[in-house]
């Protein structure tokens, strides 16, 4: 079993590499140069230059991803070409705000989209069923953008009870948690409700009626507990997605957390902060991949045998 | 002459499906008295899981009860609220399902699922419960019970979960077992284990036992009184000894000439021609007629009541002529 | 297994048609399809010509969405957002396929190390944070119908490899493969003539599934401004320009974002139809093929 888990870590860590080798191949490739563009249309020839040595950047390519790993590694995330703090100050400025919304929006996206699940699953071919199976396509089918314009049109500005731009009101998260939740509610009501309609037509489920159990507790202790991997996977990827920050929300409601972080720096090239930001997104979702993992271990013992033999 | 423990009077039970009303049962009578086995035979699809389920009160869409009674004790089950029923099920009447690979919860270990049966409908101390629990796991023959206690159903192998299913069944002491097919799935030798084990503890406790399979050797060994079923309808009945000795329905008669006999000199094995209908397509007239080796027009034009010969119950227009060679 | 018979097909469609949600959405994306590629001839106005007299007009007998700040009549420039939705769903989903079922299936079927190292890729391409690679790729590459088709169809195709590689896995050991194998047939036509009849249902529900959300990544990233160029009309970036008007318009950022909807929630219940239908386990005749 320790074997099987360096394994995971080995390959949690190779994956990192890989994606940070690749962002630095994408960026390099985008058009512009990013010197000129901090610098403006009248910088000296000689400033330019100079700037390019500052930054390392008069080194072939591979060198530079090579100093830069080097520099991680030694915890050195580098420095925004425009904001000229380090890297890592910035992710931790961010993070604070996209935290705050992926804790609100997972209560609210697991509250409503298990119950929902839960309960159209249960209630199964009738009306309550059918209902929230089409609000959940409805959730999953609604662009995040336009979710989040409409509560801002609608909630925000209509009834003025929620602030819909920037975090300076205590309440700056009601609004965007409310849109990013309910849209991750959506495909866990769905997973949820596969899931368990799965398991209800298992044998064993009609052996626990065979026994005289009550029904709530046939639905928890039976159909709900072996339902769990496919829900606790989606759980696990929602949390990892929340914290790494929806790009398209804070954007659009003009929250200073790590997408709208990345979305300004992809859009500035703004290179060390693009690849600082993509190494703790990466790791992030590798990091929750690998706690998933160990979790089906817990939840199913059967895994657990099947991947010792392995 | 003693009370009945089940009477099933006039059963009818109907699949309401997008091809129509499909009769699944159609007008079942038996009794089961206190302490007997009674087997159930016949082919798949013949009813006898539907039946099961009938008594067990599971039927569900599409499926329905719509007409007789199930008295079980005096108490027409079939009138009785969801709640009634869980408190009968797993305490006074109990069943023993086929497939023991699936039919026990892979997660929760063999302990707990016994507790549960326990905890459902009576109440008692954690240490109580756990000692109960353990007791009974011993009396169906599992060596090492607090080992057995502890693991989950994907450690076990087929016998053993069957001997498990057979401990949950009977842990609240029913008085009806219902057996549907519990050796089906399981190797022959241990086979005889679990038929040995059901016939031991109706012995000791006095449980009736309804064993539905659709072997006829099986049947021999374990039931008192046979019921003989085919396409939804009882087609014979009788002491299991006289059903052996005396089959009367031409449908019993294939059953049995089908069990494979060391002694007879046989050179293919006999099989019963043709295969049951199908629920939308039922022929009219006798249901067995278009595989009948002596079915005549008569058979074929109009349906056979019972008629009983000497304690033994035929459906048959030709049962009791003399016209039918059995052997 | 042996390969797919007609008659489960037949099966298949026969289920399919009695769920009313799958015919209807079928129905709507015909509609869609239809309106798409008959655009140039049932629009009454030009998408990108800006008539500015008639602009922010509110909805009308004679533009019944209404127009935008440059008086581009909105129901055209939607119908035009269709097109682009549809073919950049349906491209870069063929694309992802293509690739997901190469990759799956030679992990599958020729183990060993190549299994190695495409699990890795596969895994390493499931843990690309998707929008955010999609939007570094399209400033690489630069806006465009193109680069929006191999961007997304090289983040997405992980997923069918995966699902493919596994029912590779499941088959190749069957006995009639394996009676092929001794035969010398190639390992090419192995692949296509055998296990490739036997993922088509597999690969039905991956596109249909995948579009939804290719269409919603191109409608996210055109939002941007980093999906096709301006002026061609997108709806996603429809929506952007919307921005500016919410208060006043809101008509110019409804109608777009319902069409989104409309067609991605029309995909998803087709999806889900296909995938009750294509499964052999509701099949009455037992799922035998």
């Amino acid at each position: 079993m320790g074997k099987y888990i360096l394994k995971r870590a080995l390959l949690a860590v190779g994956i990192i590499l890989c994606i940070s080798l690749i962002t630095f191949i994408i960026l390099d490739i985008i058009p512009g140069d990013v010197v000129s563009a901090m610098l403006g249309e009248f910088a000296s020839k000689d400033a330019i230059e100079t700037a390019r040595e500052q930054l390392g950047l008069n080194v072939p390519l591979p060198m530079q991803y090579l100093n830069w790993l080097g520099g991680i590694l030694k915890g050195d995330f580098g420095t925004s070409y425009f904001q000229h703090k380090p890297v890592l100050d910035l992710i931790a400025n961010s993070f604070q705000y996209t935290l705050i919304m992926a804790l609100a929006a997972y209560v609210v996206a697991i509250i409503f989209g298990l119950l929902t699940g839960i309960i159209a699953a249960v209630y199964h071919g009738r009306k309550i069923d059918r209902i929230v199976m089409a609000l959940s396509v409805f959730g999953i089918s609604a662009p995040s953008f336009w979710v989040a314009i409409i509560l801002q049109i609608y909630i925000g500005l209509r009834l003025g009870l929620f602030p819909v731009s920037g975090v300076k009101s205590p309440i700056w998260w009601v609004l965007p948690s409310l849109s990013l939740g309910l849209r991750y509610a959506a495909s866990i009501s769905r997973v949820t409700r596969t899931s368990m309609l799965e398991v209800m037509n298992q044998d064993y489920i009609r052996t626990a009626y065979a026994k005289g159990l009550k029904p709530w507790r046939i639905i928890f202790q039976h159909v709900f507990r072996n339902a769990l991997v496919p829900i606790v996977t989606i759980l696990g990827n929602d949390f990892g997605s929340l914290l790494t920050g929806s790009m398209i929300t804070e954007n659009v409601f003009n929250i200073p957390g790590i997408g709208k972080m990345l979305i300004d720096a992809i859009n500035r090239r703004d290179i060390p902060v693009v690849q600082g930001g993509v190494i703790y997104v990466a790791g992030i979702c590798v990091l929750v991949y690998f706690l998933v993992d160990l979790l089906y271990a817990v939840i199913d013992p059967n895994i657990r045998l099947r991947k010792a033999a392995d | 002459m003693t009370e009945a423990l089940l009477s099933v009077q006039d059963l009818q039970v109907k699949l309401f499906t997008e091809k129509g009303e499909l009769p699944v049962l159609n007008h079942v009578s038996f009794d089961i008295l206190p302490g007997e086995i009674v087997g159930i035979v016949g082919e798949s699809g013949c009813g006898k899981s539907m039946l099961a389920s009938s008594i067990m009160g599971l039927i569900d869409a599409p499926g329905k009860i719509i007409g007789g009674q199930i008295l079980f004790e005096g108490r027409d089950i079939t009138k009785l609220k969801r709640q009634q029923l869980q408190e009968i099920r797993g305490k006074d009447i109990s069943t023993v399902f086929q497939e023991p690979m699936t039919s026990l919860n892979p997660l929760m270990k063999c302990g707990k699922q016994i507790e549960e049966a326990i905890t459902a409908h009576e109440k008692l101390e954690k240490a109580e419960v756990k000692k109960r629990a353990l007791k009974v796991i011993k009396e169906v023959g599992i060596p090492m019970p607090e080992k057995i206690y502890n693991e989950i159903p994907s450690h076990l192998s087929g016998g053993m979960r069957q001997r498990i299913m057979i401990a949950m069944a009977l842990v609240c002491h029913p008085r009806l077992l219902i057996c549907d097919e519990p050796t089906t799935a399981l190797d022959v030798t241990i086979q005889a284990q679990i038929l040995y084990l059901i016939r031991k503890l109706r012995d000791e406790t006095g449980t009736s036992v309804i064993f539905i399979s659709h072997d006829m050797g099986v049947i021999s060994q374990m039931a008192d009184r046979v019921v003989v079923m085919y396409a939804g309808e009882i087609v014979e009945k009788a002491e299991e000894a006289q059903l052996f000795a005396h089959p009367r329905h031409p449908y019993t008669i294939g059953l049995q000439n089908a069990i494979p006999q060391l002694s007879k000199d046989q050179e293919r094995l006999q099989d019963i021609p043709g295969s049951v209908p199908m629920l939308d397509h039922l022929p009219q007239g006798c249901l067995f007629s278009p595989r009948c080796p002596y079915a005549d027009d008569h058979c074929r034009k109009e349906k056979p009541q019972i008629t009983v010969f000497d304690h033994q119950e035929v459906r048959c227009f030709n049962a009791g002529t003399g016209g039918i060679d059995h052997e | 297994m042996k390969n797919k018979s007609s008659s489960f097909y037949h099966e298949s469609f026969r289920i399919f048609r009695k769920n009313k949600t799958a015919m209807i959405s079928l129905a709507i994306l015909i509609f869609l399809i239809a309106v798409a590629l008959l655009a140039p001839w049932i629009c009454r106005y030009d998408p990108d010509a800006q008539v500015l007299k008639d602009r922010l007009l509110f909805p009308s007998a004679a533009h019944w969405f209404g127009t935008d700040e440059f008086g581009r009549d909105i129901l055209t420039r939607c119908i035009y957002g269709c097109r682009i939705s549809l073919s950049v769903g349906i491209v870069s989903q063929l694309i992802a396929t293509v690739i997901g079922y190469s990759m799956g299936v030679c992990a599958g079927y020729f183990g060993g190390r190549t299994d190695d190292v495409i699990s890795f890729l596969i895994q390493l391409f499931s843990s690309i944070p998707f929008l955010l690679f999609a939007m570094a790729l399209m400033c690489a590459l630069g806006s465009g119908l193109v680069n929006l088709y191999v961007s997304l169809g090289l983040l997405t195709w992980a997923s069918t490899a995966r699902l493919i590689r596994g029912t590779v896995l499941q088959i190749k050991n069957q006995e009639y493969i394996q009676a092929c194998r001794a035969d010398g047939g190639s390992s090419l036509r192995i692949i296509m003539k055998h296990l490739l009849p036997n993922c088509i249902p597999m690969l039905i529900i991956a596109i249909t599934l995948g579009i939804p959300n290719a269409i919603l990544s191109e409608a996210s990233l055109s939002y941007l401004g980093l999906g096709v160029p301006a002026p061609t009309a997108s709806w996603g970036s429809m929506i952007a320009g919307s921005q500016t008007f919410i208060r006043t318009n809101t008509y110019y950022s409804l109608f777009p974002g319902l069409c989104i909807i409309i067609t991605v929630m029309a995909f998803n219940m087709l999806g889900d139809g296909l995938r009750d239908a294509l499964d052999p386990k509701m099949h009455s005749n037992g799922g035998s093929l």
